[in-house]
């Protein structure tokens, strides 16, 4: 477009830009006075966080845990894939159909956006018919545990199914409505038929599409998890699909209530496959790693990229197992904790990544597998994986603000408030300065917009050794790269040189393992804390912090608190 | 959806359609429709990244004093059934985003988009309230899953709707019926299957209504409300029978979309399929109005962060052609000037093309016989962009083209520069343009939807009442 837009000069929307640089700038000076709830309960010194962020620890030994707020949860295009996938024996069911999630913060279940509109019901509608006839295809005998195909057979499919659709036993109103397909004038006599139909009914049924969280009522305006919607909430959380039989006989048998079946179950269903997928999803969306999939790059000045072109992306494919196996090696199989998440001295590559990461080909054109980064690595963890440093960064530069504005909003919980309508995102050109981080301070480093952009760019500039790609280089635009830079607006605010050491401010600040403790929060909760839930996480960002848990105990603790099984009636949440 | 259509299948449709009737009644009165009188409908024509307006916005005059610019030429054989506005802005926000927010919103605020409202006003018997197509218009750099741009319609910020880029699922969806389970029944059955299908959901939904606390009634409401959408739809298989309305005729060379894991990989999303996508998606929305499946569509080529070339036009898409002091492939850094004059180049070319489809599409209509004059005389067709100068909304592109049977005044050209009160503060401090709500408010009065205030959005100072303008008779 031609350049006519605003910079940031104090020239351009003078109002507005103050209006920014003074909410910015309360930032760097402290929590704004009079806030409350997990948006503003701030630790002294600390940033004021977003909604959810970091709250005060001292203060979880004296809270009460409360109810949270009782709902229906929409099933993410994920969560249906792997649900009908699992509820039918299907393998790569086609979901191509149902319309993309909307995401708060990266996350694709927050419940406040999540609707069933028309084209959703559309979609819902055919796919459940493709599926449905797929299923009596592929699936019709393990569906359909009798031969008689009579009415008893009828009925008891139905039961059988529709329990692990609804996930609790059908109500006898409810089996009713589903055996009526059974009915030779809409099956013309044929029992595949009904099934397909019922199949179809069950899919598109709220009872299906929207898993509950409402509880049953306990008095005093308290409403608790019915054991089903507890092994519910617990699958979903921990695998993004329905409960198994194992979950489901728990949940039948009243076990589930017991805490210590609770754990063990947890426990069994992070260790399993579906778990691990679940922890490499969480991370996935947290730290935007879709991104990448989506990031303009110029392949002029990436001769790597250029065997992606036609739509394959076998390098963004390799980043985004690296970023899986890393994971969940750090959660499941090594250290289990916080601090290896941005200190690994290892990493996982194939071929073609190790090229790019300029490491020997461990001989593995397509797995990626562990290798050693050895000693003076710029890389290790996950700050300097390509994952993060390809979606956050320019067509053909590095961009400090894009990844500042990563940590300090997903990795520290702050929020930033976004620039003003009319500021043209890109460095203009004929921009003062050769380098990136040159361009950057010439334009933000000082005047209005520096209130906000000091909280991020001087982050990102620690990844300035990184291009847009994501590989290592010591020269930007034939300069030397400065990869130095300081984080403030923390409780240990500091400087740092370079990639490693801005990863060791992180793993050991508090403010980011807190705020680790918040995005699972997110993530397990569907939407971003609130007051009601401030106690519930200042005990488990306690415990993360101070109490040193391991990311798995992290997890088994939030399904465990009180709060995710209490409910009460609330206000519409806002995103 | 990977199915050819096929016109055994049409065929099909349309015998359902003549066996529902009975059905019909039981998805509640439909509303009588006048004997003669031809339905007032409207088209949004989207097009993306603003343009070069000094080669688009004619000078003001009328009739044929009127002279188009390089750009606005291809809609030459139009011009008297078309105004040309310059001067217009869309407040408050300024920018690729905030464009794609505002444009059918009347402004930034969360709410129903005027294609939406104009849907549900007048659906009447027609299966679909407002039809929402694209070309091209979710894909993003190969992924369509994150979307990274506004969506332009949309029910609240919080549901929005997604066009509907597969022209083959699109007609499937408009035209076909629900795909059934077993579809070896005859059509009364599969509608009978189709509609207890939906019935079970209706109760599903009841049996929830009073566990919900008052919080959650909105995801029921927004529930039932899209059941309700598809029992009209089943309801309204009928196809409105007239000479125009010929659906088995679609599709005459045989685009087909085979099945893909990755809908980024879809037919529908390759660069070299933009044309016949734009045609289908084209054909979509003139039959959808000739056949009363809807009075409203919205048909959007591509979206503001478009990024497929089109062959011959240009080696690059049209945003990145759009920042022409870029290098080529590049949005940023400076560009030699034979790498600029390139960019503009393209970027004009990729302007003429769309304002050829354009023509294209009105041609369509005007060769559309209505129950009275042409689908043309009948349907205003709003051409709109997210931006106009620079990277700004302002002097976007807005046209009126036909509607002239509804009271639209049309063969002339504006400018409403400098007609309006300065805009004060923010993105667009010291703007003397009128603002696009007007004439948003415009296509709403004259199609008799009521307001519930005098202007549809934005209703500063800059907002004047469309019976000012000129632009109505």
């Amino acid at each position: 477009m031609g350049k006519q837009m605003a910079r940031c000069y104090p020239s351009a929307a003078l109002g507005l830009l103050l209006l920014l640089t003074s909410s910015c700038t309360g930032i760097v000076d402290g929590p704004p006075s009079g806030s409350s709830g997990p948006g503003g309960v701030g630790t002294p010194g600390v940033g004021s966080p977003g909604p959810g962020g970091v709250t005060d620890l001292d203060a979880a030994a004296n809270c009460q845990e409360a109810p949270s707020p009782r709902l229906l949860r929409q099933l993410t295009r994920e969560e249906y894939r792997k649900t009908v996938a699992d509820l039918l024996a299907l393998t790569e069911p086609d979901v191509s159909a149902v319309p993309p999630d909307a995401t708060v913060r990266g996350f694709t279940n927050n419940v406040t956006v999540a609707f069933v509109t028309p084209a959703h019901m559309d979609a819902f509608l055919r796919a459940g018919g493709q599926l449905a006839k797929r299923a009596v295809q592929e699936s019709y005998a393990g569906l359909v545990g009798c031969v008689t195909e009579d009415a008893a057979c009828a009925a008891d499919f139905v039961n059988r199914l529709g329990q692990r659709a609804f996930r609790r036993p059908l109500t006898n109103e409810e089996q009713s409505r589903y055996v009526q397909f059974f009915d030779p004038g809409l099956t013309g006599g044929d029992f595949k038929t009904g099934v397909a139909l019922a199949i179809q009914a069950l899919l598109v049924a709220p009872q299906f599409l929207l898993r509950s969280e409402l509880g049953a009522d306990a008095g005093d305006g308290r409403f608790q998890l019915t054991p089903y919607e507890l092994a519910t909430s617990l699958s979903y959380t921990l695998w993004g699909t329905l409960p198994d039989n194992a979950l489901f006989a728990s949940a039948a048998s009243g076990a589930l209530a017991n805490r210590t079946e609770l754990e063990a179950q947890a426990r069994r269903l992070l260790a399993d496959p579906r778990g691990r997928e679940r922890v490499s999803s969480f991370f996935y969306e947290w730290l935007e790693v879709p991104k990448m999939f989506v990031a303009s790059k110029d392949e002029a000045t990436f001769p790597a990229l250029a065997a992606d072109r036609g739509g394959v992306r076998p390098l963004q494919d390799a980043m985004k197992a690296e970023h899986d196996a890393f994971v969940t090696h750090v959660v499941f199989d090594s250290t289990r904790g916080f601090e290896e998440l941005f200190t690994a001295d290892y990493s996982f590559v194939n071929d073609r990544l190790a090229l790019l990461y300029g490491l020997p080909a461990p001989g593995s054109p397509e797995q990626v597998v562990q290798v050693p980064l050895g000693a003076g690595s710029p890389r290790g963890g996950l700050l300097t994986m390509g994952a993060l440093l390809f979606g956050h960064a320019r067509t053909t530069s590095s961009s400090p603000t894009q990844r500042g504005h990563l940590i300090r909003e997903a990795l520290l919980c702050s929020d930033i408030p976004p620039p003003p309508p009319d500021v043209d995102p890109n460095v203009p050109p004929g921009a003062a300065g050769k380098t990136a981080r040159q361009q950057i301070t010439n334009l933000t480093g000082t005047g209005v917009c520096a209130g906000c952009h000091q909280l991020m760019d001087p982050i990102g500039f620690g990844l300035e050794g990184f291009d847009a790609i994501g590989q290592f280089r010591t020269t930007d635009n034939g300069e030397p790269v400065d990869a130095t830079g300081e984080i403030v607006a923390i409780a240990t605010p500091g400087a740092f040189d370079g990639p490693r050491e801005l990863s060791q401010v992180l793993a050991a600040s508090r403010e980011a393992k807190a705020c680790f403790v918040t995005n699972y929060y997110r993530f397990a909760r569907g939407y971003d804390a609130k007051d009601v839930d401030v106690c519930a996480l200042q005990q488990l960002q306690r415990d993360f912090v101070v109490g040193q848990l391991s990311i798995p105990d992290l997890f088994v603790s939030l399904v465990l608190k009180d709060s995710f099984s209490s409910r009460r009636s609330a206000e519409v949440l806002s995103p | 959806m990977s199915r050819i259509i096929r016109r055994r299948g049409i065929l099909r449709g349309l015998g359902a359609a003549a066996l529902l009737a009975p059905l019909v009644q039981l998805f509640g009165a439909r509303r009588s429709r006048g004997a003669t009188a031809a339905l007032p409908k409207v088209v949004f024509f989207y097009t993306p990244c603003g343009l070069q307006v000094d080669l688009w916005h004619p000078e003001p005059a009328s009739g044929a004093g009127v002279v188009l610019k390089q750009l606005s030429a291809p809609l030459e054989p139009f011009k008297a059934q078309c105004t040309f506005m310059d001067g217009v802005a869309m407040y408050p926000l300024s920018d690729h985003q905030g464009g794609s927010r505002q444009v059918l919103a009347g402004d930034n605020q969360d709410r129903k988009t005027i294609d939406v409202l104009l849907g549900e006003h007048l659906q009447g018997t027609a299966p679909f309230g407002s039809i929402q197509l694209g070309v091209q218009s979710r894909i993003s750099e190969g992924g369509q899953n994150t979307v990274l741009h506004p969506n332009i319609s949309r029910i609240s910020d919080a549901e929005w709707i997604f066009g509907e880029d597969n022209p083959i699922a699109a007609f499937d969806r408009i035209f076909g019926n629900f795909s059934a389970p077993s579809d070896d029944g005859s059509a009364a059955l599969l509608a009978a299957r189709q509609k207890s299908i939906l019935d079970s959901a209706s109760a599903g939904l009841l049996s929830l209504q009073n566990q919900v606390p008052p919080s959650e009634k909105r995801k029921l409401e927004s529930y039932t409300e899209s059941i309700r959408a598809l029992e009209r739809q089943l309801a309204g298989s009928g196809l409105e029978q007239s000479a125009s309305c010929n659906p088995t005729d679609f599709n005459p060379t045989g685009f087909s979309v085979p099945a893909v894991t990755d809908p980024n990989q879809a037919a529908y999303n390759a660069a070299q399929n933009k044309e016949i996508v734009g045609d289908l998606q084209m054909e979509i929305a003139r039959l959808s109005l000739a056949c009363g499946r809807s009075r409203v569509v919205t048909l959007a080529y591509e979206h503001t962060n478009a990024k497929h070339p089109i062959a011959g036009l240009g080696a690059f898409g049209v945003h990145d052609s759009s920042h022409f002091t870029a290098p080529p492939g590049k949005n940023e850094g400076d560009a030699t000037p034979e790498q600029m004059d390139a960019k503009l180049t393209a970027w004009n070319n990729y302007r003429v093309w769309y304002a050829q489809k354009l023509a294209k599409f009105l041609q369509m209509l005007a060769d559309t016989p209505d129950v009275e004059g042409s689908l043309l005389d009948n349907t205003i067709v709003v051409h709109c962009s997210e931006l106009g100068i620079g990277h700004r909304t302002e002097r976007v592109p807005f046209v009126f083209c036909g509607g002239g049977a509804l009271g639209f005044k049309l063969g002339q050209a504006f400018d409403f520069r400098g007609g309006v009160p300065a805009f004060s503060g923010g993105a667009h401090d010291g703007v003397r343009m009128l603002a696009h709500s007007s004439l948003l408010t415009a296509v709403a009065n004259q199609l008799g939807m009521p307001l519930p205030q005098p202007i549809f959005g934005y209703a500063g100072p800059q907002a004047l009442d469309p019976r000012s303008l000129g632009i109505l008779v």
